[in-house]
């Protein structure tokens, strides 16, 4: 009998525990109704500023709405420089959450103060819904700058050019741009060596003998730079060196102490890359190896940045473009 | 929740008594002695497609196998096994088809000839609500050669067992409570089984922990029936904070409680009731939880003819998630190794059920924590076994021995989803199980058996443009064995096996942490016909050879064509 009196006990304690659990019936995922309804706009295209000044850290965001759930292609193009910006997305609405624009840009140029055509279009479906927007102040870059090339060739960078045919070593200015209205250009034919030229930023030479000033995780610390090579030509490489005073002497020692590389070869449209500090490697020979130093990452121990332009000896005329130069911090740069 | 520390201190004065496998240890144990499996295995594949002129039509391929488990027994308390696998590929030349692997690794044995230890590779399995691995997907319904086939050649390399376990590596602790008043006594397991190795901090290590007590009771409902179990099951799988510089760390635990009382001498009742909750690396948290109970009625006796009826209500909610219950068997996205490219397309083929025999890597040899995306090819009610989440299942099952040899299985579920996926109406499912087992007593004998199975899906009514709803899922199973010879040593086997789908369905496709991301739905169409003919010698209790005819002809929205295969296939286990 005892025994009758738990086990009902029992069965009635579960019981009323189930009882008690309450289930969140929500339906899961995408409704099906968005999905496959019958397309329809229901709210026309609007930007929720007329004029934006991205200098002052205003922010633009674009609304619609579509009666079902469906694919958008948002694209803002500068009628002046001819910059574009696409943010894509499905959705039923776009608002700040989907089609924010803080100024970056999708495809260089950078966007200058001018004013900017929007389109929304949606695959699939015919319909185009656009809108206009001024910029009245650029964006600003937040970012450690070693060189953007725009009051021409900084002269804390130590330079190393080797004798050849047809060097070219100047900044420019003809389009396609990049950010701004100046870049700088490398080229040359050095038929015995894989070096066409070379330059280098010294801890001494950046914010006045402080150094880079750069964070000690190297997870948030990232290399960035626009490139671009000659079209019709595919032998130029940039390899970026960073070499780390490992010991504090205030001098890197060649063989002992950390270099870190990646080496990079540009595409013939402009192109914004950026490096995580961490993912970088030592390279010998263009292959991964061993570290040299202590093996560590550590982004505040910066003695150098050497930027060098190579090509095959034998491959003839190399020449590449870069632009926008910067160390950025938690996240690559946005331009 | 009683513990055993708990009884023991209190009020039963519990007492470790011998278990049973201390009759184990005392029993002679040779010193040393060699188990394990052997095969050999050779197919002749014939591929016909129509029009399809660049795809080569013949592939052969065998090999034959040994699995040599070293048995080392240094005491009467300790057994040490080391299973190493040798194979050989039909057509290596002086040795360079032959490979060697680790099969199984294991240490077991007592302390105090009270607790049994298990450590290495173990065989494990708990409730099916808790950690079980699911079994093939026509598991106890394939005719007999081709069950033969898949547990000897895919089932047996993907260790699948009878018992629906899972090969890990780990250890366990078995022991028996005893008490002087109330249960008889209570056997405890226990285990802890690595997921994910840390390497050094490269990754984040993950382990599963749990057990389960299952206890014995005199049956105080009635006297005359048989003993009361009830039990506790908890399966707990972490990522180990400490061992990787990850701070976000999942975490699941399951934890239900099972019992199994017999109301009546005829009539029994057993139920599973618990609840998981899940930590996601995101930092989210589900829990939920899940109700079984099984009302069984047996009448009959075994030599004289049978019959058995259940009722079994299940209830999993959407968000229980019991990875070591939840794991389809197999992995729907991977192409198979025979005829992976086929048509002038050379598009990759989809794997069908013949591919299934043969192809372990066809297999998941571990679970998943996350469900991933539904494939429906096969099921639909429950793709996930009798755990799948978001489920309200009521079920009735009848077996009757309807007249002198004939047996007749018959099954009705109904299903309906719990939380609407992309809608508030609720999909609807059944599931229609026929089956009738004949024997015949002409020449040595024959058996034969034919079973119908139906699963439909159905949703309707969602909104004006969302398509309906409408899936069907028809099998057909034929099967007959001839006895040839008076020792049973010969038979011969004719089988055939229909399996298709067709109608509109939605896949589900979820993130790693569960979340419904998309809904896809389209139109399916597919029709695998499977024929099959054999015979079979067997020549002991654990050794048999077959040789056969196997046919695959398949047909899809997008292709039709067939394989067909002869087949020689022996195998020993010792």
């Amino acid at each position: 009998m005892r025994f009758h009196s738990k086990f009902l006990v029992a069965s009635l304690g579960l019981a009323l525990l189930v009882a008690g659990c309450e289930r969140d019936l929500t339906p899961d995922g995408p409704s099906l109704s968005d999905l496959y309804g019958t397309f329809k706009v229901k709210t026309a295209l609007a930007a929720s500023l007329a004029q934006v000044d991205f200098s002052s850290g205003q922010s633009v965001y674009f609304t619609a709405e579509t009666s079902i759930s469906t694919d958008f292609i948002l694209e803002i193009k500068g009628r002046t420089s001819g910059a574009v910006k696409r943010i894509t997305g499905k959705s039923r609405t776009l608002d700040a959450t989907n089609a924010l624009w803080q100024g970056e840009t999708s495809q260089f140029p950078t966007f200058q103060t001018e004013i900017c055509d929007v389109q929304l279009t949606f695959p699939g479906y015919a319909d185009t819904l656009t809108a206009v927007v001024t910029v009245t102040g650029k964006r600003v870059v937040e970012a450690t700058i070693l060189d953007d090339f725009e009051g021409g060739f900084n002269p804390s960078w130590t330079k190393f050019i080797q004798t050849g045919a047809n060097m070219q070593f100047s900044v420019q200015s003809a389009p396609p741009l990049a950010e701004g209205t100046s870049y700088y250009r490398m080229g040359g034919t050095v038929a015995w060596d894989w070096l066409i030229g070379m330059y280098e930023m010294p801890k001494a030479n950046m914010n006045g003998g402080a150094g880079f000033q750069l964070s000690n995780d190297a997870e948030k610390v990232f290399f960035n730079g626009v490139f671009r090579q000659m079209a019709g030509l595919d032998n130029a490489i940039i390899l970026l060196q960073l070499r780390e005073d490992d010991n504090g002497d205030g001098t890197y020692s060649e063989g002992s102490e950390d270099l870190w590389a990646v080496e990079i070869r540009p595409e013939s449209a402009w192109e914004l890359m950026s490096f995580k500090y961490s993912d970088l490697v030592t390279l010998v020979n263009g292959a991964a190896s061993a570290a040299i130093g202590n093996g560590l990452h550590e982004p505040e121990k910066l003695h150098r940045l050497s930027i060098l332009f190579l090509a095959n000896p034998s491959s003839g005329y190399a020449q590449c473009d870069a632009d926008m130069l910067a160390f950025t911090e938690n996240a690559p740069l946005a331009l | 929740m009683m513990n055993v520390q708990f009884v023991s201190r209190s009020w039963l004065s519990a007492l470790l008594v011998l278990s049973s496998t201390a009759t184990w240890a005392q029993e002679y144990q040779p010193k040393f002695s060699l188990v394990g499996k052997a095969r050999g295995v050779y197919f002749a594949d014939r591929y016909q497609m129509p029009d399809d002129s660049t795809t080569m039509p013949r592939a052969h391929s065998g090999h034959v196998m040994a699995d040599l488990g070293m048995r080392l027994v240094p005491n009467a308390q300790t057994e040490v096994l080391a299973m190493v696998r040798v194979r050989n590929d039909y057509g290596g030349f002086w040795g360079s088809g032959v490979t060697f692997d680790l099969r199984q690794l294991q240490v077991k044995g007592l302390i105090q000839d009270r607790i049994r230890y298990t450590l290495g590779d173990v065989d494990y399995a708990l409730t099916p609500f808790t950690f079980h691995r699911p079994g093939p997907l026509m598991a106890g319904i394939l005719p007999s050669t081709m069950a033969h086939m898949q547990q000897t050649l895919a089932g047996y390399d993907a260790f699948t067992t009878g018992y629906n376990t899972w090969r890990q590596q780990g250890g366990t602790v078995e022991f028996r409570t005893g008490f002087k008043r109330g249960p008889e006594h209570a056997d405890q397991s226990l285990f802890a089984f690595r997921q994910r190795a840390g390497f050094g901090g490269q990754a984040t290590e993950s382990w599963a922990f749990g057990g389960s007590s299952r206890w014995k009771w005199n049956n105080f409902l009635n006297r005359s029936a048989s003993s009361i179990y009830t039990g506790v099951n908890v399966v707990s799988i972490r990522d180990i904070a400490g061992s990787s510089n990850a701070t976000d760390l999942y975490g699941n635990t399951v934890i239900t409680g099972s019992g199994q009382i017999p109301l009546h001498r005829n009539l029994s009742f057993s139920f599973e009731a618990g609840g998981s909750q899940t930590q996601w690396l995101s930092g989210d948290q589900d829990a939920d939880y899940m109700l079984h109970a099984k009302l069984g009625y047996f009448k009959g006796h075994m030599d004289k003819g049978i019959s058995v009826h259940t009722l079994t209500y299940t209830e999993v909610g959407p968000d229980f998630y019991s990875p070591a219950a939840q794991t389809t068997p197999n992995i729907s996205g991977l192409a198979p190794a025979a005829f992976t490219r086929i048509g002038n397309e050379k598009s990759i083929r989809e794997w069908t059920y013949l591919d299934l025999f043969r192809e372990s890597n066809l297999y998941k040899f571990r679970w998943n924590t996350s469900l991933g995306s539904d494939n429906n090819t096969y099921l639909i009610m429950d793709p996930r076994g009798i755990a799948t989440q978001n489920r309200r299942t009521l079920e009735g099952q009848s077996t009757v021995d309807v007249w002198k040899g004939g047996r007749l299985v018959s099954s009705a579920a109904w299903a309906q989803e719990i939380r609407g996926q992309g809608t508030t109406k609720l999909t609807q499912f059944s599931r229609i199980d026929v089956a009738l087992h004949q024997r015949v007593d002409v020449g040595h004998g024959a058996k034969f058996h034919a079973r119908y199975r139906d699963q439909r899906a159905w949703r309707i009514n969602v909104g004006d443009d969302v398509p309906d709803t409408r899936y069907s899922l028809p099998w057909w199973i034929f099967g007959a064995e001839f006895i040839l010879t008076k020792d049973a040593r010969f038979t011969l086997h004719a089988e055939y096996l229909q399996l298709a789908h067709s109608g509109f369905a939605f896949d589900i496709l979820r993130n790693a942490e569960n979340q419904v991301t998309d809904i896809q739905g389209g139109e399916r169409s597919h029709m695998e016909r499977i024929p099959s003919l054999s015979l079979k010698y067997t020549a002991s209790e654990n050794s048999d050879l077959t040789m056969g005819w196997l046919g695959s002809f398949v047909k899809t929205l997008d292709n039709q064509y067939s394989i067909q295969n002869l087949y020689v296939l022996y195998a020993i286990s010792f």
